[in-house]
């Protein structure tokens, strides 16, 4: 699938042709899942993800010319979701490849941090994500467009079609929300 | 119902995010009375808000590069310079009152940001009295529009230390006199009381003027100020890995709840990097080595790095020629003396034997530079007055050390095991000269080449296990030879703490004894003796020494194995609380039992030391361990296994009489030499955390430890493994000692106490452990008739006496008479 197809398939939705969300989804995911596995290869050793990276390389390359902030609302989207797939598939594999071992620390790259790496278990995020999905959608969109996309507070406001405060907000809470699941195991999300 | 709390809880959190701490709690608290369960949820997502901070930078925040606020305050920001751990550098302009350009560090979120900006301001006066030319000072700090605190500094263009040093190339002298300065820095700023508390190559920035290097400090004031990323805490904030790097930090620094911080912090930082600067390497390595957080804390407090001269030795040729100046061998000549006195002493885990000030450093950096003398010494004497200091300040006798319990089990004879062994390794060198025999043991070390297994590091245990796995199959060696290889795998296995792998070579030169029908041979019969025994099998063990004293009753060619089988009746006999019969054994085995002579086995030294420790005649075990562990240590050196094990002895001993510190220093030293002798993951090595574990004063070390031995032990051994017993009960009594009462504790005695009866029965020396332990539990928990009851089960083993007296736990007890007239009555 060439870049010119993403192009088209943004401009449809651009002009109100809702049957090209779904492929929007598939072309964005194998975009990205083809710029992963390419940056992988170029990274043997380690097992760096860069997402932000990579879904700002993406959305370069796909939108060279003439993107307007329709097409970027629908981009991010896509590109959110597709991203946090990857991450899982990618993790999942190689937790596979570990002997059965289910959990396999990525270490996420997302600033390049001096001497300050972090490592962060993607599938036990995944799994609090859904919970969050659960408990609230929109937390999780939130957390979804700044976390995989690597979105500002007024990009993913613009994306959501929320405001800017709301998704602060929003944002403070969610990452509390997954924090406290993630590291207390409580599966309840009760609050 | 649940939605409507869900949204109560978000209303609340949206409006207590931002406040400070104190007024958090007020409402808390107040809403405590009202709903409980909501104040619980509350504080836990308030508390995770705050924990989220390396959380927070990995899911992008504020402070994100794209998006910067264009001015802070007086200060237009103009370019971003980078990103640290803490927050995003910017550069920046002033115009008012002054115009020029400074650096703006914006604090990532999730720091909680109004105490950072309170113990900033609290600091500010000191910092502003700070003035040197090393120094980049603090202007000025405050609060951006979004709440983030931000730090205002002397804008400085450097180099980062340790990659100026590697540019240019500098040699050890220049990088010497480098830092030489940074210490005068540092001085400066001590001197005006402020510590910084995150010394770090990164943090001195190097410029040149005149062509003269020219290093500034940065980032002064800030790490207090933010506190946060220098406490234990922060090491592991997020799902309780590690996230910080401690290698330039002070190992009070990453110990829990210390903040008793004072200069000697900093003077550890300087002697870290300097360890970097000129060795290419860090101190610890922990990364290299992944260690977990348990065993960081753990190294970091008992560890001494390796001297800076030996580690230089290890940097590759490459890596020589790609970062510095002269390759490994030169280099760790260049180092070996004075400059390995001067870094051990400014990085020694016990700040009391570093340098008391960065000038005093500063001043043996110049007393090297020129020709004098230096005032740091060599490791051995620093070490000899350590340890003199130690003895005075306790007031123990040099003898001070002490067995736990733990050690009277298999830690002893798993080592004096080892040590016969050497005996029979000289029989199994016979063996060698069978051509089949060396072409067998040979063959395992080509199998590796066959599996493609290039580069040597194949572990030990592969090996062995391949061994194991040819000898079944092999047809064509002697017998003699045959069982050799036998004994000789059970002996690698057994040294290894692999006692059941052990126990599986023996039983399968048994199966193949009886299959060809031969008698089993005596010396088979004991090792299998040896390994049922240290398995807790210990019926196993007793018949298994009785038919071999029978078989060599009389007998003149069986001596030493007659011996053996007499020593290591008398361990089973005293594992089974008979310390009379355990008595007799031992004269038996050998007649001058009362003295030492020339012609006394190791084994049966270690048994009388055994004997008398069990049996409450402490003075007796502590003289004749002492002197022995002396003898050991100047023949065989520091680091045999004699040698420690007699340390561990002597360490027992002090637990029994209370003397805990003591007890507890002298395991970290056994644990340190242990690791410098056998590795990790060693069975050995758990035993030693163990017992750092319930002699130390550190909680949250201790809790860590047991943690982890607990997990591990469990994994290795299976629940209700007679393995795991002494480690139950003694997680559950230091548990209780550190965390309070709490019902798991009782249910982890329990569970010991289970696993005794269907393995020992009572009247074992394992059982009257976990009674005792069981005792100190109940005692903690406030039931001092039950604890009674369990200390009166302790009966077999005297040396519990001597303990209960003294162990602070059962304080609660000793006001009793039966307390008194139990504690008092000796069995004879």
């Amino acid at each position: 699938m060439g870049e010119g197809a993403l192009t088209r398939i943004l401009q449809e939705l651009a002009d109100g042709n809702p049957a090209a969300q779904g492929e929007l989804m598939d072309t964005v995911y194998h975009e990205l899942r083809r710029l992963a596995q390419s940056q992988m290869r170029r990274e043997r050793h380690g097992h760096t993800l860069q997402p932000t990276a990579l879904v700002n390389e993406a959305y370069l390359r796909l939108l060279e010319s003439g993107s307007d902030w329709q097409n970027r609302r629908h981009f991010f989207g896509a590109a959110a979701e597709a991203m946090r797939r990857i991450l899982i598939d990618h993790s999942r594999r190689r937790g596979a490849e570990k002997r059965g071992g289910g959990l396999r620390h990525v270490t996420l790259d997302g600033l390049e941090v001096e001497g300050d790496r972090m490592d962060i278990d993607l599938l036990e995020l995944e799994e609090a994500l859904t919970a969050l999905e659960q408990h609230d959608e929109r937390l999780a969109r939130v957390v979804e467009l700044r976390y995989f996309t690597g979105l500002g507070i007024e990009e993913t406001a613009d994306v959501l079609d929320i405001s800017p405060a709301t998704v602060k907000r929003d944002w403070a809470y969610g990452r509390a929300w997954l924090f406290d699941y993630m590291s207390a195991g409580d599966r309840e999300g009760d609050g | 119902m649940a939605d409507r709390n869900a949204t109560r809880v978000r209303e609340l959190f949206d409006d207590l995010v931002d406040q400070p701490a104190d007024v958090r709690a007020a409402k808390l608290d107040e809403l405590q009375q009202e709903s409980p369960s909501i104040a619980e949820r509350l504080r836990r997502l308030l508390g995770a808000h705050d924990r989220a901070t390396s959380f927070g930078s990995i899911l992008q925040t504020d402070g994100r590069p794209s998006n910067p606020p264009e001015t802070i305050g007086p200060y237009r920001l103009l370019e971003r310079l980078g990103e640290g751990g803490m927050g995003v550098v910017y550069l920046a302009e002033q115009r008012k009152p002054v115009n020029r350009r400074v650096a703006i560090k914006i604090i990532r979120p999730g720091m909680a940001s109004k105490e950072v900006i309170q113990r900033f301001e609290a600091e500010r006066q000191a910092l502003a009295l700070m003035s040197h030319p090393g120094i980049a000072r603090i202007l000025d700090g405050g609060e951006t529009e979004s709440g983030l605190p931000y730090f205002v500094m002397e804008h400085v263009s450097g180099l980062p230390l340790l990659r100026y040093c590697n540019e240019k190339k500098l040699d050890i002298r220049a990088r010497l006199q480098l830092m030489h300065k940074v210490c005068q820095a540092v001085q400066h700023a001590h001197q005006k009381g402020v510590i910084h508390r995150d010394l770090k190559p990164s943090n001195i920035l190097v410029s040149e003027e005149h062509g003269e290097p020219h290093p500034k400090i940065i980032d002064f004031g800030v790490a207090k100020a933010i506190a946060q990323p220098l406490t234990s805490a922060a090491l592991h904030t997020r799902f309780g890995s590690m996230v910080g790097t401690p290698d330039y930090m002070s190992p009070e620094q990453c110990s829990s709840g210390n903040i008793d911080i004072d200069t000697r912090s900093d003077v550890y930082s300087l002697g870290a990097i300097l360890y970097e600067l000129l060795s290419g390497q860090l101190p610890y390595n922990f990364e290299q080595r992944k260690l977990g957080e348990a065993d960081i804390l753990l190294a970091l407090r008992n560890e001494h790095p390796q001297t800076l001269s030996r580690r230089a030795r290890d940097t590759s040729e490459a890596a020589a020629r790609d970062r510095r100046f002269e390759e490994g061998r030169f280099l760790a000549r260049a180092l070996r003396g004075e400059l390995d006195w001067i870094v051990g002493k400014a990085i020694s885990p016990i700040r009391q034997y570093r340098y008391d000030s960065a000038l005093a450093l500063a001043d043996d950096i110049d007393r090297y530079l020129h020709d004098v003398p230096v005032l740091a010494a060599p490791p051995s004497l620093a070490y000899r007055s350590r340890k003199f200091v130690a003895r005075h300040t306790l007031g123990v006798s040099l003898a001070g050390i002490s067995l736990t319990l733990l050690a009277i089990f298999s830690v002893l004879m798993t080592l004096q095991v080892a040590e016969t062994r050497a005996e029979r390794n000289r029989a199994i060198a016979e063996a060698r000269s069978s051509a089949a025999a060396i072409e067998f043991l040979l063959h395992s070390f080509r199998v590796p080449q066959e599996f493609g297994e290039i580069g040597g590091n194949l572990p030990i245990r592969t090996v062995l296990d391949r061994n194991r796995e040819a000898l079944l199959e092999e047809t064509e060696l002697t017998l003699d030879a045959r069982l050799r290889i036998n004994m000789a795998l059970a002996d690698a296995y057994q040294a290894l703490g692999l006692h059941e792998d052990a126990a599986k070579v023996l039983e399968e030169a048994v199966q193949f004894l009886n299959a060809i029908g031969e008698p089993i041979p005596t010396r088979i019969k004991v090792d299998l003796a040896d390994v049922a025994r240290l398995s807790h099998d210990t019926q196993r063990a007793r018949s298994l020494l009785v038919e071999v004293l029978e078989e060599t009753e009389g007998g003149k060619n069986d001596k030493s194995i007659r011996e053996t089988a007499l020593l290591l009746l008398a361990m089973v006999e005293m594992d089974m609380g008979r310390l009379d019969e355990a008595r007799r054994l031992l004269s038996l085995a050998d007649p001058d039992a009362e003295r030492l002579t020339s012609s006394s086995s190791l084994d049966s030294i270690f048994g009388r030391i055994q004997l008398y420790s069990i049996s409450g005649e402490l003075d007796k075990a502590r003289a004749l361990a002492t002197e022995m562990q002396a003898w050991f240590e100047s023949r065989r050196g520091r680091n045999s296994l004699p040698s420690i094990q007699l340390l561990s002895s002597i360490a027992g001993i002090d637990w029994a009489e209370g003397r805990d510190s003591a007890a507890n220093e002298r395991y970290r030293d056994i644990h340190a030499r242990l690791l410098a002798t056998l590795g990790g993951n060693n069975e050995l090595v758990d035993r030693a955390e163990l017992n750092i574990a319930a002699t130390t004063t550190d909680a949250h070390e201790s809790n860590l430890l047991l943690e982890k031995l607990l997990v591990r032990g469990r994994e290795t051994h299976g629940a209700g493994s007679p393995q795991l017993v002494e480690l139950l009960a003694t997680a559950a009594a230091t548990g209780a000692r550190h965390n309070g009462c709490e019902n798991r504790y009782l249910e982890m005695v329990d569970e010991a106490l289970a696993i005794t009866a269907r393995h020992f029965g009572e009247g074992h020396a394992s059982a009257a452990f976990v009674h005792f332990q069981k005792a100190r539990v109940l005692a903690l928990c406030g039931e001092s008739d039950s604890a009674m009851a369990e200390l009166m089960m302790t009966e077999p083993v005297p040396l519990l006496k001597h303990r209960a007296i003294h162990d602070v736990d059962l304080v609660s007890l000793r006001e009793r008479d039966d307390f008194a007239q139990w504690a008092t009555t000796r069995k004879q």
